[in-house]
């Protein structure tokens, strides 16, 4: 592979001279290869968008080179500029900036206008990119009467309207749900698999980097590290842990909507009620996960929850912090029970493992301020062994703690079930580590 | 690929957008390694390329309504003007096989006609090609020079 972009030395203030003076990029040194897939990564403010508009030739930096294929576009005049904007480069931006007024064909269409091509060429073209992107059936509709999601994919189709080699993704995410956020993600995914076109997208949420090739991070206007992604990396850590699992395909597909919609709802909750951001919840997601990968120990995974957002961690007071400690080891060592009773049972199918039920079973109703008849305790050992034994599937769990002791089932209430049957599939099941970050926050923040 | 050995492109607009424009796709698509674009805005300017012996072009892209600088400093478009330069590239027998490919808006069927029956390679109408499809034309008269 040969570089596309190659930048040297970048420097870019804003207001510079004045007392209000910002240092956006500090000797940015890079290659990007072409049909690479690239991630600029990293919290608000790094300078990243600086980066990606500095590439697009919109933002003019005030030392330093960046050449396209060879040639610095420092020195372009305006007219070559605006020809490499319109044709080199197609832009998807967070807030789609569509045109309000025109309706998708014709916002598709636009960019081939600027460059000379007749409406009705034009116009042709976008239609197929309609095709492409599953969306010609809004042709004639107009930004405001679709979806967000739908409004995204007419942003890319005319992002490739003048087929660039260069596709720049700003936050392209941001604004949407994860179904469509998946969607998106495919697509850039096939430009870059099918097309072969240069992908870069500015990011800072960690999910999205699911399909990138090369990650950028950044941090107070330089870049502080360059990951190339292997097979099992960064992004499949994160990505399949953090995203893919929420929108994995099962084989009930009624089911995999609740999940998603469960875990969306929960972490959107955890956003509005108790005032952490999307990115701390994420932050503290891919934490966790170090944690039970055992890459990092209990002390680092304290001192990084602690840590300000800033500094790469959550910014949790230090009480609470001490708290989801505590928590998080109980649910490790947990873990390391459920492992042990798996391995009895694999050895031997019908063992008792009556001792080790009643272990987790005490461990389930701590802090549970309701009594337990002799029959509930019962049926709720039952329960879990069946749970354990996967006789009983993770779906169905809530249900039956709920059930009326008569009926069978444990006869717990509904609030009591859920949070017994959330606390039983943490430690059953690395498939559910999205629902820790939840259940941790809301337990613990109180 | 080696400059020399590259494979030399003249156009000839006198409108710069255009100019600007044909010569930096093939940079931007990263096709300067095949291709050098050479770019004149007037017959006059292209005759001068065409008598330097190590800029002769492979192929010529022309637009067919080329304003003149008559003796008054005045501009006027004379059809005649790009027949007789068509004309002479193609009986010139010192010139390689350039290929003649008209660039134009120009759809009116009895200059399409006149082009025709001096030879050209190909008409194509500015409007009707999207920036890459201007690449894929060449490397297709270009058979086997394509990557």
């Amino acid at each position: 592979m040969d570089q596309i972009i190659k930048i040297e030395n970048l420097n870019l203030w804003y207001e510079k001279g004045k007392p209000i003076e910002v240092h956006a990029l500090k000797d940015i040194n890079i290659s990007i290869e072409r049909g690479d897939y690239v991630a600029f990564f990293g919290p608000s403010g790094c300078g990243k968008t600086s980066l990606l508009y500095s590439i697009s030739g919109i933002d003019r930096f005030q030392s330093g080179k960046v050449f396209i294929n060879d040639r610095d576009i420092s020195g372009l005049t305006n007219q070559e500029l605006a020809i490499f904007r319109q044709t080199g480069i197609g832009i998807v931006f967070q807030q789609f900036n569509l045109v309000q007024s025109l309706n998708v064909l014709k916002n598709v269409a636009l960019p081939m206008l600027f460059v000379g091509v007749t409406s009705e060429k034009a116009e042709m073209e976008a239609h197929k990119l309609l095709e492409r992107l599953d969306i010609a059936m809004f042709a004639d509709r107009y930004p405001f009467e679709l979806s967000g999601g739908q409004q995204q994919r007419v942003g890319i189709a005319r992002a490739l309207a003048n087929n660039p080699p260069i596709i720049i993704a700003d936050e392209p995410l941001g604004n949407l749900d994860s179904v469509n956020a998946k969607i998106v993600l495919d697509f850039l995914k096939e430009l870059n698999d099918k097309d072969g076109r240069t992908i870069i997208m500015v990011t800072h949420e960690a999910w999205s980097l699911r399909d990138v090739k090369t990650i950028y991070n950044m941090k107070d206007a330089e870049i502080m590290k360059v990951d190339k992604i292997g097979t099992a990396s960064v992004a499949d850590i994160l990505s399949k842990q953090l995203h893919e699992q929420i929108t994995s395909m099962s084989e009930d597909g009624k089911t995999n909507i609740n999940i998603e919609e469960k875990l969306s709802t929960r972490i959107l909750t955890n956003f509005l009620l108790r005032g952490y951001s999307m990115d701390e919840i994420r932050r503290f997601e891919y934490i966790i996960n170090e944690r039970f990968e055992e890459k990092i120990d209990k002390n680092e995974f304290h001192k990084l929850i602690n840590k300000s957002f800033k500094e790469g961690g959550v910014g949790l007071w230090k009480k609470k912090a001490d708290k989801i400690t505590i928590y998080l080891e109980n649910i490790i060592e947990k873990r390391k029970d459920i492992i042990h009773i798996l391995k009895i049972i694999k050895d031997n199918p019908i063992s008792p493992i009556s001792d080790e039920i009643r272990n987790i079973r005490e461990w389930l109703i701590e802090g549970y301020t309701g009594k337990l008849s002799a029959l509930q305790v019962l049926a709720l050992d039952e329960v879990i062994s069946d749970r354990i034994r996967n006789f009983l599937p993770a779906n169905k769990l809530v249900k039956i703690l709920d059930l009326s002791n008569n009926k069978s089932g444990v006869g717990l209430s509904f609030r009591a079930a859920q949070l017994m049957a959330e606390k039983l599939e943490l430690i059953l099941n690395n498939e559910n580590d999205n629902f820790i970050s939840s259940t941790v926050i809301d337990d613990k923040s109180k | 690929m080696e400059k020399q050995n590259k494979i030399k492109i003249l156009l000839i607009d006198d409108d710069e957008m255009i100019r600007i424009y044909f010569r930096d796709i093939f940079w931007i698509h990263g096709r300067n390694d095949t291709y050098e674009i050479l770019i004149a805005s007037s017959i006059k300017e292209a005759e001068e390329i065409l008598s330097n012996q190590d800029m002769k072009p492979d192929t010529i892209f022309l637009d067919t309504m080329i304003p003149i600088k008559n003796e008054d400093n005045k501009s006027s478009v004379q059809i005649e003007r790009t027949l007789s330069f068509i004309k002479k590239i193609k009986e010139d027998k010192g010139l390689p096989k350039i290929k003649i490919i008209i660039y134009s808006n120009q759809k009116e069927k009895q200059i399409r006609d006149e082009v025709e029956k001096l030879g050209v390679d190909g008409f194509l109408i500015k409007g009707e090609l999207m920036p890459k499809e201007i690449i894929e034309f060449i490397d297709k008269i270009h058979n086997g020079s394509n990557n």
